[in-house]
């Protein structure tokens, strides 16, 4: 059974449909990637099944039940968790307060303060000061240490190496391989291609606000992935 | 955040810096464009100390800055947000700055969209309009803070073109960026800059072989 089960969801920001009856599953212990050129409803199918946008109950199912529509909190409870675009770092708290604001729903599981630091040294060296003061690919880090405070059952990640050096990409995905294989599920965005295909276990292509590809990395061409970004 | 740290642009020319998170890459653009004052130390512009001239300042008198996340007056049209910086950033008078602001427009590809509201833009053209609105300010040296980032990678060859074609009119750059490779395919120079100061300076194929870069940079073991 797939722990996130995604039928035909459409979503609307006002009268502007911005997905078309999408469907997308996840099984546990997965990570699947969404890729797609902007625009094309990646952040707004994320917001949507972290609760962030109004959708049907039957459009979205978690670990078999009907969650669609149900208020963010309520979600994070269940273990949804959406690291956003962005980074929408608290400005008014510290680095660690933000991190600590991640574990107030948070469940039982292998992430604490000490092993986010473990995993991103340099938030531990600037714990005290506030989360603005960090460069932007730090910002970028907290957004995703205080997602992992949660101890998500499935981690949304938006745009998950924007302004990372290569070397923290790197040492990202190596550390996420490592929670994913303790059974965290993972669905990120990502504009890498060649990442995506070396990271993933499935690929979903979007197109204005559509699947236009979905498959295992082994059999995505260069060709099939641009005629499905670009609809040829 | 930054300790000594020397870096040059020459006229017309076009230079990378990459570096760690945290290196201090942005707050060295900071400095450059008035945002931030250096403790100790000088920035030159045409070999002028401009080191106490604030940012508004510095920004008539040629540098110009284009920030990590696009923030546009999203109210505002694309062609009224140019026409600021061709106005308040320029001096020109509003009817004067016109056309300008249309070429500006054309040259990065927002033409068709001169009258959407800015917050209806989809990221690559919020980058075309960051960009829009420091070209319209008559900078002689343009200071690019990842502007490349999370756009895909077509997305990116084409803002690379972009940036080709405005040094191509006379414009010196100075980018940050992490996609490696869209600042390889159009730099003079690369730097790479840790704990704020510069680790190395040279041709692009001169840092990226190097293996102290290799290593705290790209995270490839030797």
């Amino acid at each position: 059974m797939s722990l996130l089960d995604v039928r035909a969801l459409s979503a609307f920001y006002g009268d502007f449909q911005a997905l078309f009856g999408v469907t997308l599953e996840v099984a546990e212990g997965e990570t699947v990637a969404v890729i797609g050129a902007n625009g094309a409803g990646k952040s707004t199918f994320l917001r949507a099944v972290a609760g962030a946008l109004p959708v049907p109950a039957e459009a979205v199912a978690f670990d078999g039940r009907p969650v669609g529509g149900r208020p963010s909190h309520a979600l994070v409870d269940l273990g949804i968790v959406l690291v956003p675009e962005g980074r929408k770092i608290f400005p008014s708290l510290s680095v660690e307060e933000n991190l600590q604001v991640g574990a107030h729903r948070r469940r039982p599981g292998p992430w604490t303060l000490e092993r986010v630091y473990r995993l991103f040294p340099v938030l531990g060296e600037r714990r005290t000061q506030p989360g603005t003061n960090l460069s932007g690919g730090e910002q970028q880090m907290l957004a995703i240490g205080r997602g992992l405070m949660a101890n998500p059952r499935l981690l949304l990640v938006d745009e998950i190496s924007l302004g990372l050096a290569p070397v923290v990409v790197q040492q990202l995905y190596r550390t996420l391989e490592a929670v994913r294989a303790e059974g965290t599920t993972l669905l990120v965005v990502e504009q890498d291609v060649s990442r995506v295909l070396a990271v993933a276990q499935r690929v979903y292509c979007f197109r204005k606000g559509s699947v236009s590809l979905q498959d295992v990395p082994a059999r995505l061409t260069r060709e099939r992935i641009a005629a499905a970004y670009f609809g040829a | 955040m930054l300790d000594r740290l020397t870096l040059a642009v020459g006229e017309r020319e076009a230079v990378g810096v990459i570096g760690p998170n945290g290196a201090g890459k942005t707050t060295a653009l900071n400095v450059l464009a008035g945002r931030l004052r250096p403790d100790r130390g000088r920035v030159l512009f045409d070999g002028r100390d401009v080191t106490a001239l604030p940012a508004h300042a510095r920004c008539r008198a040629g540098i110009a800055l284009t920030h990590q996340i696009p923030h546009p007056f999203e109210a505002m049209t694309v062609f009224e947000n140019v026409l600021v910086g061709a106005t308040y950033g320029r001096g020109r008078r509003e009817r004067d700055a016109h056309a300008d602001c249309l070429a500006t427009l054309e040259q990065t590809g927002l033409r068709a969209r001169a009258n959407t509201r800015a917050g209806a833009l989809t990221l690559l053209e919020r980058k075309r309009l960051e960009l829009a609105r420091a070209l319209a300010t008559g900078p002689r040296v343009l200071l690019l803070d990842e502007i490349a980032g999370g756009l895909t990678e077509p997305e990116v060859q084409q803002l690379v073109a972009v940036v080709r074609d405005v040094r191509a009119s006379g414009v010196a750059i100075l980018w940050i960026e992490h996609i490696v490779h869209a600042l390889r395919s159009m730099v003079d120079r690369l730097v790479a800059i840790d704990f704020g100061r510069a680790l190395m300076d040279g041709t692009p194929e001169a840092v990226l072989s190097s293996a102290e870069v290799q290593r705290v940079y790209l995270g490839i073991e030797p």
